[in-house]
């Protein structure tokens, strides 16, 4: 997949989820969908997390 | 039956329907809608005028010719009043429907609004996904204290992984070089090279912006 595809994916995304999040219904969708984003990012890199409250942890390579 | 019979029957209608007409209208509370009771549609009733018209016609084409006719238009009123207010129900109830879910949905409480959950997902993006070993906040670390560089796709697809002489910092990883050891082989599209903290006389240590 070249980048020209990735990045028109993500703009197409992007712009549908801006134009949902405009009506009153798509917003709270919207708002909902990146908390379940932010959930699955905790999850999915826990153990990243708790490195970085060790030494060095943000500085260092992982 | 002649056509001067039957011209007579058809004025006499027309002149029946004619005096009709001056008497006052009746209640319009009492004429049924017809769209008030879908379960039992409403069936077209016959006027008096309506009747003599019908039993002119009657006269004119025949009976069986006449009751069909009679029958085809009350089925074509009635299959009409019953598909036009069946269509207008199933609209307004998906519209209502729609409109239902989409307050509740509205309702809702969304507190802090996008802007908390877009902040957490830009800071984690940063710190938390990796790119070739290191997140984007790794890799700005390391590029803000001279332990990594950012070479043009030119200088990767030369070869040349020296640094600019501006920077004033040595590449260890080099091809040859006998100082440390880079990475490993770096993607032609990552343009970025960690770098042991050298500086150009090979003496390690120190902040190259100090």
């Amino acid at each position: 997949m070249s980048a020209i595809t990735w990045l028109t994916a993500w703009a197409l995304f992007l712009l549908i989820l801006i134009a949902i999040a405009q009506t009153p219904w798509g917003h709270t969708i919207a708002y909902y969908l990146m908390w379940l984003a932010v959930l699955f990012l905790l999850v999915s890199h826990y153990q990243q997390i708790l490195s970085i409250f060790q030494a060095g942890g943000i500085t260092s390579g992982s | 039956m002649d056509t001067a019979t039957a011209d007579s029957v058809i004025d006499a209608a027309l002149a029946s329907a004619d005096t009709n007409a001056t008497q006052p209208a009746p209640d319009q509370s009492t004429i049924p809608m017809p769209y008030e009771d879908q379960s039992a549609p409403p069936t077209p009733t016959q006027t008096a005028d309506q009747r003599k018209i019908a039993a002119a016609q009657e006269q004119l084409i025949g009976k069986e010719a006449a009751d069909q006719l009679t029958k085809e238009q009350e089925e074509q009123a009635a299959r009409e009043a019953t598909l036009i207010g069946q269509a207008e129900k199933l609209l307004n109830s998906g519209k209502s429907s729609a409109s239902a879910a989409g307050v509740k949905l509205s309702n809702i409480p969304t507190p802090g609004d996008l802007t908390v959950p877009l902040v957490l997902l830009v800071v984690f993006f940063f710190i938390l996904i990796t790119y070739n070993g290191n997140t984007r906040f790794q890799w700005l670390w390391l590029v803000l204290t001279g332990n990594a560089y950012v070479t043009t796709s030119a200088q990767n697809n030369q070869g040349s992984s020296t640094p600019p002489a501006s920077s004033g910092i040595i590449n260890p990883g080099a091809p040859g070089s006998t100082q440390g050891g880079g990475k490993g082989p770096l993607p032609p599209e990552l343009n970025i090279i960690m770098l042991p903290n050298y500086n150009i006389n090979g003496n390690y240590g120190g902040n190259p912006f100090s």
